[in-house]
């Protein structure tokens, strides 16, 4: 492979092809987006073409975690940025949101002709009673990695209840979590878990 | 709605989900089903099933989806372009000044309390799909078909033998269950 001996002589300019084709591809083959995407970009941009190091990986994994928005795309905008300033940037972005752009308004214009036939209604029955299931797991694992004191919980107690209820929207709800967030870091941090609770 | 309005709905929910993924769905579910009445419970967990078994991120999948619903494909260009905005402003400002966010100790403060926010928020996503898939629309009559299938594929979610396989697989197993049990 010529790409393995010549791998920083490439011009910026001249990643922006391969950008595209790589993150294009990861976005049309991975179900679920987001985390799943990292050994496919990694395999391509550190084994293959050495334009990241791992430790590019590791930084981009941690900080795409904590920015808001779409996990898939934080990558796309922090990796691109990366390799190709910010045509890389852009390139990586608009490649990683084409596939399922298509993917969905072909879908969507099948299911919406097709949602009341009774084996489709029947089919998602099953579908609704498997995702519930799934987003219950998925929740339960995070109550275990996050809720590690009894602060923490109560947060999470009252931010169901707000939601479940009705009272307060969503936004506002994690505007207050940011909020009590910085008060209990700043005035009394002895309450929020500590480094070593963290790690368990 | 309109497309313009679609493009600040979405853009607003990108801009206050944090962690991505699942994390979006209270958001959506909340300003879509219970503040506008755009989608019925039903109608919405077939949307976040649909958004799973599709490839490409869940958040993404599930904007242009509503996007074509409401205004066809200017509609899906404005949801899908309003969930990328967070990542075009904030994530691109962050990757041109990298090492102040990683170091920055107010975003640290900031998670330490979104973080168990969201979770607290995806609980009550949770009670919001259990009842969506187990309890008819109307009538509010329990579908025994709806807990059975449920059951099995938590089962299959916490089974050490089988938890690691790709969970739209237990997707498709649903909509194969859901056609051949009677219900």
């Amino acid at each position: 492979m010529p790409d393995d001996n010549l791998p920083s002589k490439t011009t910026a300019w001249g990643r922006l092809p391969a950008i595209f084709w790589c993150f294009f591809t990861t976005a049309a083959l991975t179900l679920g987006g987001g985390l799943a995407m990292i050994p496919l970009f990694s395999q391509e941009f550190v084994d293959k073409r050495h334009w990241l190091t791992e430790e590019d990986m590791l930084v981009c994994t941690a900080t795409t975690q904590s920015l808001p928005g779409i996990i898939a795309m934080n990558m796309s905008v922090l990796l691109g940025y990366k390799m190709a300033g910010l045509a890389g940037a852009l390139t990586a972005c608009f490649a990683t949101l084409l596939p399922p752009f298509f993917a969905i308004v072909v879908l969507a214009g099948i299911f919406l002709r097709f949602r009341d036939s009774r084996y489709v209604a029947k089919a998602f029955l099953g579908i609704r009673a498997s995702i519930s299931a799934l987003i219950a797991v998925v929740t339960w694992n995070l109550t275990r990695k996050i809720c590690r004191n009894v602060t923490v919980s109560v947060l999470a107690a009252i931010s169901f209840l707000l939601l479940a209820t009705g009272w307060v929207g969503a936004v506002y709800i994690v505007l207050g979590g940011a909020v009590v967030g910085l008060l209990l870091t700043w005035l009394c941090p002895q309450l929020l878990p500590s480094a070593e609770e963290n790690r368990k | 709605m309109n497309p313009f309005s679609l493009f600040l709905l979405f853009a607003k929910i990108g801009f206050f989900t944090f962690g991505g993924g699942y994390a979006m769905v209270p958001l959506f579910q909340d300003e879509l089903v219970t503040a506008r009445g755009l989608l019925t419970p039903a109608e919405f967990a077939d949307l976040i099933a649909l958004a799973q078994i599709t490839p490409g991120p869940i958040g993404l999948n599930a904007a242009t989806y509503i996007g074509v619903q409401q205004a066809g494909i200017p509609g899906a260009i404005a949801g899908s372009l309003g969930l990328t905005i967070p990542s075009l402003t904030v994530g691109l400002a962050i990757a041109i000044c990298l090492k102040v966010f990683r170091d920055s100790r107010v975003m640290a403060a900031v998670l330490a309390g979104i973080k168990p926010v969201t979770v607290g928020l995806l609980a009550s996503a949770v009670v919001f799909f259990v009842q969506a898939s187990c309890f008819a629309p109307e009538t509010g009559k329990i579908l025994y078909q709806g807990v059975l299938i449920m059951g099995i594929v938590l089962a299959l979610c916490l089974c050490p033998r089988t938890k690691k396989i790709n969970p739209a697989w237990w997707l498709l197993a649903g909509a194969v269950m859901g056609i051949i049990l009677p219900g």
